[in-house]
């Protein structure tokens, strides 16, 4: 029984100067799971060296992502699957968290999805959050140097 | 009883160290202050830091972790133990050298808050009280015109670094007070006040909004009359997440 899925993109482009690594990880959408996206960031940001202050803060963020797609998803637990993108530059992380949503979307999940928001955006220079019938996206880039 | 209590991790791979420290800073009154990569190094470091207890992998490259343990024990600090560990054959070992936990990667974080939890309590049941604690404010003295006035610290609404002095606000008016932020800062109960900002620190019974501000920043609005806003530094997010337990 597979539980989770390293999809094994991990793809390379090139963003002006920059050379971004594209790492993708899909797993179920239950709380369980939410600690591989964070042991992903540790071994990336490893290899990349960078503050451990910048780490915790786009822990911090992927943990409240995940956690919003695992509190607002309607569908069964099982079924459900929580997509995490990882674009890797030099200078610059962008992390996109792709999820199951209820019917009211993310947002309206309530307050405590609102002051999960909060922190994104605290934490990130940028969200951007989208949605696709039950499929919700969160994405967020933080400079890393 | 201490505000916080100091803890060392022990693991020889770098993504498992870094998932117990987030799992552990999690908990406002736990506060990481080394990690090392085995044995040696922990020793080293147990030696040059004063800690209350070490989270600690018991397959370490250089010497087993129970052993590790055996010699913590008897240096002066006596920390408490809990070990982490991909396996649970080791379990009987190590209770024999008096660990106060055993828990078994992967780590979930129901069961690091049970431990944190049973330690806390084991360590403010023990713990002597600290010097900040004797010393924690109780009221402020300001001046005002040719008076000294004693502040309630629940009537502070916030304080402001003004150079080497602190402006202080509270219901009814503001101070200028002869102490620095940080100085007022170390005196002041943490579960109270929080330093929002290098400049601010806040009573957080007074916050009544967390605000979205230009620049994708985010502020603290106060229930005060004139609905104050203080500014939240991105570095303070993560500590306000922690003590609002939002």
């Amino acid at each position: 029984m597979t539980q989770y899925q390293d999809t094994g993109e991990a793809t390379q482009t090139e963003l002006g100067h920059d050379t971004v690594q594209r790492v993708v990880l899909e797993m179920p959408a239950t709380p369980a799971y939410v600690a591989l996206s964070r042991l992903t960031i540790a071994a990336l940001a490893n290899r990349a060296e960078l503050d451990q202050e910048v780490v915790a803060d786009l822990k911090v963020a992927v943990t409240e992502a995940c956690s919003l797609f695992i509190e607002a998803g309607d569908v069964p637990r099982e079924a459900a699957a929580i997509r995490v993108e990882f674009e890797v530059g030099e200078d610059r992380w962008t992390i996109s968290v792709i999820g199951p949503l209820a019917e009211h979307g993310l947002v309206g999940a309530g307050d405590q999805a609102g002051l999960a928001l909060v922190v994104i955006q605290a934490l990130a220079d940028d969200v951007e959050t989208r949605t696709d019938g039950l499929t919700g996206i969160i994405r967020f880039g933080r400079a890393v140097r | 009883m201490k505000d916080t209590y100091r803890a060392l991790i022990v693991d020889d791979e770098a993504p498992a160290r870094s998932e117990l420290r987030f799992l552990l800073n999690r908990h406002a009154r736990i506060k990481v202050v080394g990690e090392a990569s085995g044995a040696e190094e922990a020793l080293a470091l147990a030696e040059n830091l004063s800690y209350d207890v070490v989270f600690l992998d018991i397959n370490l490259p250089d010497i087993d972790g129970i052993e590790v343990a055996a010699r913590l024990a008897q240096g002066a600090d006596n920390p408490y133990v809990v070990f982490v560990t991909a396996y649970s054959e080791f379990a009987v070992r190590a209770f024999e050298v008096s660990a106060f936990d055993y828990l078994v990667k992967p780590v979930t974080e129901r069961r690091i808050d049970q431990t944190v939890d049973r330690l806390l309590s084991t360590l403010d049941a023990t713990a002597r009280p600290t010097q900040d604690q004797h010393s924690r404010l109780e009221r402020l003295a300001v001046n005002r015109s040719d008076k000294t006035v004693l502040l309630a610290l629940h009537h502070i609404l916030y304080f402001q670094a003004e150079g080497d002095y602190t402006r202080v606000v509270a219901q009814g008016g503001s101070y200028l007070a002869n102490y620095s932020l940080k100085s007022l800062g170390e005196r002041l109960d943490s579960k109270e006040f929080f330093r929002c900002h290098r400049s601010y620190i806040v009573n957080l019974s007074h916050v009544s909004e967390i605000i979205s501000l230009p620049s994708n920043t985010y502020g603290l609005q106060l229930a005060d009359e004139r609905k104050t806003v203080l500014p939240l530094s991105r570095r303070q997010t993560r500590e306000l997440r922690k003590r609002l337990e939002f």
